[in-house]
């Protein structure tokens, strides 16, 4: 029984969802990120802060610590050091590793650089020797069947032709400011010397044949119930923080009229210390440019448990299924695969986790987007997870997001995006990013399903 | 040295400069070494019957609380409405130490004492000259069960004794002329998740001392120890065994009751006429009220105690079977108040739980308990028959394992931060708390000496200020006055005669405010965060005001707002004055 207000409800939380944090999640996460969390509020909270968030006075302000300075963080911790007591003989080897994770990757809101890593170890190289190959010979790549000038957004072509003629405006002359997530899993992710993920290398390409400097202000995604990654996005244009937001989901709701009228930007990098993070600020209608990329979903299976690959969703029938809580691609699971799935499939917290409990063999199979194994490769080289041929049917676009009235532009943007979409240049860029690379596909904003059209989906 | 720092103390009553007494002391010194023993006992010849007295007496403050009622008001009228904006900084003396300072000042023969986690000092309580410093040490480790702060709340004082804990769940005597030890005694094993905080107090000659872990799994407590020899008398644990009284509150059956919690981190009151000492008991352990059927007595008490022997006279439970860390530790503040016509003795509590209860402490009957803070949803009020909480969803939920939010977080409505009541119109006046908090219990682990949660939890923040200080009207709880800030205060209040009300803000700035009205008269930036307890003194016919600034502790630590971070830290203890007077 779904009453018509549930309904409501559930289709804005479905549409939002491929976008939100749950789907492609963030470089939040490693696999001993939920136990650094439990260990640091069991050990640290009390000094240090919730959620290390700590005003730095009285005690060490731990976001800040050098992540490549890991022996130093287990010295401190193992030894003490200075008023901070020493946890030696208290805290078990794999809690400090664990919290050591939740510091370094400043509480699972960036990627660890590989070499903090404390998974590095013997047994993960042994369980998953050469395991690697398959992948890059099963990377399915759907051909691209939309004509793209006649998704040209823009309308009227003289009225695009004038305004190529003059140089783009930004928001200041000279430079394109883009605004990425820190912890965009493989779309975007920060780095000490820059940055990496296909939305990184795009915002770089766009800038420079623009010939604009480029400023990134690096936000976090929250993957906090509360927070929501649209109206984020309409606040960080609305402040003026950057001319364009990258890895914007092109569907409806996303797009145009302010879903609130006010609401507050996500933390970002270098936000002066007195902001008030519940200031919220008046909205305005975001447009959107040609898409870049199309995000899909695709079976990830445990190559080393399943001999065959599962061609379709009605494979799955026969395989131990994991399938993520909340987002559309467990949804469908449920819906779409074998009534067998819905009994007996292992319900999972989505995240960087669920690939990894995949890769311990909890379950053999799941249903997920495709950039969400990417990330998982890319953070574990060495896996025995392989991205089956099939892909749901079931897809987004993802564009640059930007203020409806930054015409001139947006018009420049979309002139290179449609360049480079036809000259493979940004195929290149994805490769760049070793990312499954899909093109986008029209109509490019997804329009409003009902539950029903969305579990009808492809099937 | 020793001796001419501590003719300093004892020359106080003469009216001297400072310059005065540096040349006196020189001169006298061998003249004190000649006479110090008689010089000495006279001068502490102070007694049970002056620490009895000391709410009368403005020229000293002997015991926490500025008397046994813990009233923390002052008669002095000096520095009043009318002349406080000529209030100035007479003296500051630097506590070296970077933690939260909350300890409470006592002054005797111009002489005052306070503390830190690691130092006694006595200064000149004219000049802020340091007499002695006498640093202590404990484990490197302690501060891992120190939940919510490595802080000290101050001492307790008895004829030429002065009596402190130790993080490391240590009671110490010191001699007060020169800050040696006298006597330690451990009270218990702090690696089991133990620790002290709590300023002792004497009562009826016994020393008393509770103890903290709530977040730890302990087994509370509270002890009695004989002042002159370190000796314990007795220890009343807060939570029964099987077999004694309460423990059929106990009903999982099990071994909750061993890891059940019920600390007694905050000071007791004392009515001397009743020989009864008032003890708030802490929360129940671990937080996950689901898996500790019953009422789990006596966490979240106000336990009526006899002093000579623990024994308990009544107890009133404010938070039966608490799944939120609603501590029933709040000061136990005592008066005698008019209540239909009636002369009652009361006993107050500002409790955690949001609800302002008065008791009549001959017995321990409800009189009144009515919320007192902006926000409440885990209870619809308090029956004042049974004198039980009315459970609402909210808490039913929680106990059965739901996500919650719930108003009051488990900061409380009111912290530790404690209030002041004016007798003279009959008002209290306290640092509330306006904070909720998501919650989810979970399967605790225990390990000794780490957190024993058993809950999940996450402060969330109302779109008003954070935190009100209030003029209360305790048999209503409705404010007369209230003014909110941003960050909230944390520190005690004092109120004078002089119709003033004292606190500071977690920013720094010493505040005094008109009494009747709540119009703030008066500031002064300290220069760190004040969570500290200020007091109000007399000698030679001069009004002090002091308090110790030293931002930190629980908020602080636990709360992470980031506003802080341009308050530095480091303790001080700031003297005040009218200018020129």
């Amino acid at each position: 029984m779904v009453t018509r207000q549930m309904k409501h409800i559930l289709l804005t939380v479905c549409v939002l969802l491929p976008w939100s944090g749950n789907l492609w999640a963030a470089d939040e996460g490693h696999p001993l990120l939920d136990k650094g969390v439990a260990t640091y509020k069991t050990f640290c909270a009390h000094c240090h802060g919730l959620n290390m968030v700590n005003a730095g006075t009285s005690s060490y302000d731990l976001r800040k610590w050098p992540v490549e300075n890991k022996e130093a963080f287990y010295n401190s911790v193992t030894n003490g050091k200075g008023s901070m007591p020493a946890w030696g003989d208290i805290i078990l080897p794999d809690e400090l590793d664990a919290v050591w994770v939740y510091v370094a990757s400043r509480g699972g809101k960036r990627a660890l650089p590989d070499d903090v890593n404390p998974l590095d170890s013997d047994e993960a190289e042994i369980e998953n020797v050469d395991s690697d190959d398959e992948d890059k010979s099963s990377s399915a790549e759907p051909a691209l069947d939309t004509d793209i000038s006649t998704q040209n957004a823009m309308g009227a072509q003289d009225e695009s032709a004038q305004l190529l003629a003059a140089p783009p405006e930004t928001l200041k002359a000279g430079t394109l400011k883009a605004c990425l997530q820190r912890n965009g899993g493989a779309l975007s992710g920060w780095r000490q010397d820059g940055g990496i993920g296909l939305d990184y290398e795009l915002v770089r390409h766009v800038a420079q044949r623009l010939k604009l400097d480029l400023d990134i202000l690096w936000f976090e995604g929250e993957l906090e119930e509360e927070s929501d990654p649209v109206r984020e996005n309409y606040a960080l244009l609305a402040l003026g923080l950057c001319d364009v937001v990258a890895g914007h989901p092109l569907v409806a709701g996303a797009i145009g009229e302010p879903p609130t009228p006010r609401a507050a930007p996500p933390r970002w990098t270098d936000q002066p210390f007195d902001w008030d993070p519940h200031r919220h600020v008046d909205l305005q209608p975001v447009a959107h440019s040609t898409p870049y990329l199309r995000v899909e979903m695709g079976i990830v299976y445990n190559g080393e448990r399943v001999a065959k690959m599962p061609k379709d969703l009605a494979a799955l029938g026969s395989l131990s299924v994991g399938v993520e809580q909340g987002t559309i691609a467990g949804l469908l699971t449920l819906r779409q695969a074998p009534a067998i799935v819905a009994k007996h499939g292992q319900t999972n917290n989505p995240g960087p986790v669920f690939l990894w409990k995949l890769e311990q063999g909890e379950f053999d199979a799941a249903l997920i987007n495709v950039p969400a194994y990417d990330f998982h490769k890319r953070q574990n080289p060495i896996t025995s997870l392989k991205l089956s041929d099939y892909r749901h049917p079931l897809a987004f676009n993802i564009g640059l997001a930007l203020l409806e009235s930054a015409t001139s532009l947006q018009a420049h943007v979309n002139a290179i995006i449609e360049d480079d979409l036809k000259n493979g240049e940004i195929k290149a860029l994805a490769d760049l990013s070793q990312l499954h690379y899909a093109l986008p596909v029209a109509p490019w904003v997804t329009p409003r399903m009902s539950l029903q059209q969305l579990i009808a989906s492809g099937s | 040295m020793k001796f001419n720092r501590w003719l300093r103390s004892i020359n106080r009553t003469s009216r001297q400069t400072p310059e005065d007494r540096t040349a006196a002391s020189r001169w006298q010194a061998p003249v004190a070494l000649l006479l110090s023993g008689a010089v000495a006992s006279g001068a502490w010849a102070q007694s049970v019957a002056e620490l009895e007295n000391d709410a009368a007496t403005p020229e000293d403050i002997l015991t926490y609380g500025m008397g046994y009622a813990q009233q923390r008001f002052s008669p002095l009228e000096q520095i009043n409405v009318d002349t406080v904006s000529q209030l100035v900084p007479v003296w500051s003396y630097s506590l070296d130490d970077d933690r939260g300072q909350e300890s409470f000042p006592l002054i005797r023969n111009g002489v005052m004492y306070t503390t830190t986690h690691e130092s006694t000092v006595a200064l000149d309580a004219l000049t802020g000259k340091q007499i002695w410093k006498s640093m202590l040490e404990y484990p490197a480790e302690t501060p891992r069960v120190a939940c919510c702060g490595i802080v000290n709340r101050g001492l307790a004082m008895l004829e030429g004794k002065l009596f402190r804990t130790t993080l490391d769940a240590h009671v110490m005597a010191l001699d007060a002329q020169t800050g040696e030890q006298l006597w330690k005694s451990k009270a218990i094993d702090f690696r089991d998740g133990y620790s002290m905080t709590v300023a002792p107090l004497i009562a009826d000659g016994v020393l008393i001392t509770g103890i903290s872990g709530g977040e730890y799994g302990i087994r509370g407590f509270i002890d009695g120890w004989d002042p002159d020899t370190g000796e314990q008398l007795w220890r009343r644990y807060t939570v029964p065994e099987p077999g004694q009284p309460g423990s059929e509150t106990w009903k999982d059956g099990g071994d909750a009751w061993k890891n059940g919690g019920g600390p007694a981190w905050l000071t007791g009151t004392y009515d001397p006429e009743l020989k009864t000492v008032y003890w708030g008991v802490g929360n129940a352990a671990s937080w996950n009220a689901g898996i500790r059927p019953g009422d789990n007595l006596y966490t979240g008490s106000i336990l009526a105690l006899d002093p000579k022997t623990g024994d308990i006279k009544w107890h009133y439970q404010t938070s039966p079977n608490d799944p939120f860390d609603h501590d029933g530790t709040n000061e136990p503040v005592l008066a005698d108040m008019q209540i239909d016509g009636i002369e009652r003795k009361v006993l107050m509590q500002a409790s955690r739980n949001g609800f302002f209860y008065v008791l009549d402490r001959t017995n321990g009957d409800l009189l009144a308990a009515n919320q007192y803070v902006k926000h409440l949803n885990w209870a619809e009020g308090i029956d004042l028959e049974t004198g039980r909480p009315i459970d609402t969803d909210v808490v039913i939920k929680a106990r059965a394992g739901e996500k919650v939010n719930f108003t009051p977080s488990a900061f409380g409505g009111k912290n530790w931060s404690p209030m002041s009541f004016h007798p003279g119109n009959q008002t209290v006046f306290a640092n509330t708390l306006n904070m909720g908090m998501d919650y989810k219990a979970v399967e605790p682990q225990y390990r000794a000496g780490v957190f024993y949660f058993g809950a999940e939890f996450g402060f969330t923040y109302p779109d008003d200020e954070r935190g009100f200080l209030k003029a209360i009207n305790p048999m209503t709880g409705e404010s007369l006055w209230e003014v909110g800030t941003e960050i909230p205060r944390l520190a005690g209040v004092l109120s004078t005669g002089g119709n003033l009300v004292f606190t500071g803000k977690q920013t720094g700035e010493f505040e005094a405010f008109d009494a009747a009205t709540g119009e703030k008269l008066w500031e002064f930036q300290t220069g760190s965060g004040i969570v500290g307890q200020p007091v109000a003194w007399e000698l030679d016919g001069r009004q002090y005001i002091t308090i110790l600034n030293g931002g930190g502790a629980v908020y602080a630590l636990f709360a992470g707002d980031e506003r802080l971070a341009n308050v530095p830290a480091g303790g001080a203890v700031w003297t005040f004055a009218l200018f020129g007077s």
